[in-house]
């Protein structure tokens, strides 16, 4: 598409009415148009005008459930940046900017196993909630670990974060898609080959969180690979990608 | 609180300047937000509530469906407040962003947002018991964008009705209106521009 055509894409932009490679499209040529970046400002303030005038006093229930859940939900730090994907279009791998990251949605992973090798047990989505919470002040921990050092690994934009004091790491990341069949699973590599069952996990818009626990001292590679729904106790599936520690 | 204790003039202290007694902008509220503040958050929610739940009602034309949307928004304001950049417009654009971004994201996944707008009922506007002003303002926006959406063409405002109000894609504006794809997406962009400055908005 010419620029002069993309430039008359602002509005719908601003109305969320573009498809989605138009999405990506007009996005990628919004970094390099000033002039669109502040015509698509001034249509937003627009169509917020249109919003305000929509006004309505909400039921008291969303003001206590918001709060409620304000209470139990972690803020994403600074330096974070958004970027959208179309209304109704699945959440893939389309965004690709940095993103610093520490602590992510309160359901960063609707399913989790937690711990290596231990029991397999199946979390749902509401009890994900608050183990969710509990492996992200765990991995808040673990990044604030003196001896911690980050890796990057090739699944979307994620990092694996790992102290060997704690005994623990936390893979963590954005842009993941979705496995086309099961789950991801992380493995914990010994350099004799053997491989000790880490926790599954799925993304959740593309965000994923899971922490290991145990012995990493003797641990010389990570990998991730797709398992079967319940995982594996041995990697079975295609391998995904691996960080070596 | 402490803090309010903390300014608390004594006697002799020049008086107070009257932006003392304006109540923080919501651009003032969201920074606190972002650092963390859930006081700050409480006081931004009366600002923002109203607006988040009306434009999520009028999208999604179901009150359960606009409660869930709005409470996704409300707490994405709470979990991305330090994602809000000033420079790009003021704190209730990027609110009712989000707010129009999620509610038509909600009516696309349900499918039925063509079939919807076309059996639209007028939503009841719920009198505000709270605040008269708040009623005021609202009596007055509805007003200003009455009269701008009566300054644009019936097919400026059409497909910015069907756009904005019923989550249609441009193509879908096209096709309901009977307009080839190019005119769709210029009467979309010559009419909110149209909108814009009969509203005499600026972007900041």
């Amino acid at each position: 598409m010419t620029a002069s055509n993309l430039h008359a894409l602002t509005g719908a932009y601003v109305l969320d009415a573009l498809d989605a490679a138009e999405l990506v499209e007009f996005e990628d040529h919004l970094r390099q148009c000033p002039e669109c970046r502040a015509e698509v400002a001034s249509l937003y303030a627009t169509t917020a005008r249109l919003a305000s005038a929509t006004s309505i006093t909400p039921p008291a229930a969303l003001r206590t459930d918001v709060m409620a859940q304000v209470a139990r939900t972690p803020q994403v730090l600074p330096g974070a940046t958004a970027h959208r994907a179309p209304p109704g279009a699945p959440t893939t791998a389309r965004r690709r900017a940095p993103r610093r990251w520490l602590v992510t949605a309160a359901a960063a992973a609707a399913v989790v196993i937690v711990g290596v090798g231990g029991g397999t047990a199946w979390y749902s989505d509401h009890q994900a909630t608050e183990l969710t919470q509990a492996m992200q002040s765990q991995a808040m921990r673990i990044v604030a670990a003196p001896d911690a050092v980050s890796h990057e690994v090739d699944l979307g934009a994620s990092h694996l974060v790992m102290s060997l004091e704690m005994g623990a790491a936390v893979l963590m990341g954005v842009d993941v898609p979705m496995p086309d069949d099961g789950v991801y699973q992380l493995w914990m590599m010994h350099a004799d080959g053997s491989a000790a069952a880490g926790p599954v996990f799925v993304p959740h818009d593309g965000e994923v969180m899971t922490v290991v626990e145990g012995d990493l001292s003797t641990v010389t590679e990570l990998t991730v690979t797709i398992e079967p729904h319940g995982g594996s106790a041995e990697p079975s599936g295609s391998m995904v990608t691996h960080v070596e520690l | 609180m402490s803090e309010e204790a903390g300014r608390r003039r004594v006697p002799g202290d020049a008086p107070p300047a009257p932006a003392d007694d304006r109540p923080p902008s919501p651009e003032v509220l969201l920074g606190e937000v972002a650092r963390g503040s859930s006081d700050a958050f409480e006081r931004l929610y009366p600002m923002i509530a109203g607006p988040v739940y009306g434009l999520a009602l009028r999208i999604l034309r179901d009150p359960g469906l606009a409660q869930d949307a709005s409470q996704e928004v409300l707490v994405d304001v709470w979990r991305l407040a330090a994602r809000f950049d000033r420079s790009r417009g003021s704190a209730m654009t990027w609110v009712l962003t989000m707010a129009h971004h999620r509610s038509v994201d909600r009516v696309r996944r349900e499918g039925s947002h063509t079939a919807r707008a076309l059996r639209a009922t007028v939503v009841a506007q719920e009198p505000d018991h709270d605040v008269v002003v708040a009623q005021l303002e609202r009596e007055w926006d509805a007003a200003v964008v009455r009269r701008a959406m009566g300054s644009l063409t019936a097919i400026q405002r059409e497909a910015i009705e069907l756009a904005y109000y019923h989550g249609y894609t441009h193509h879908e504006v096209s096709t309901a209106l009977e307009i080839p794809l190019g005119t769709a997406k210029t009467r979309i962009r010559d009419g909110l521009i149209r909108l814009r400055d009969a509203m005499g908005v600026e972007a900041t």
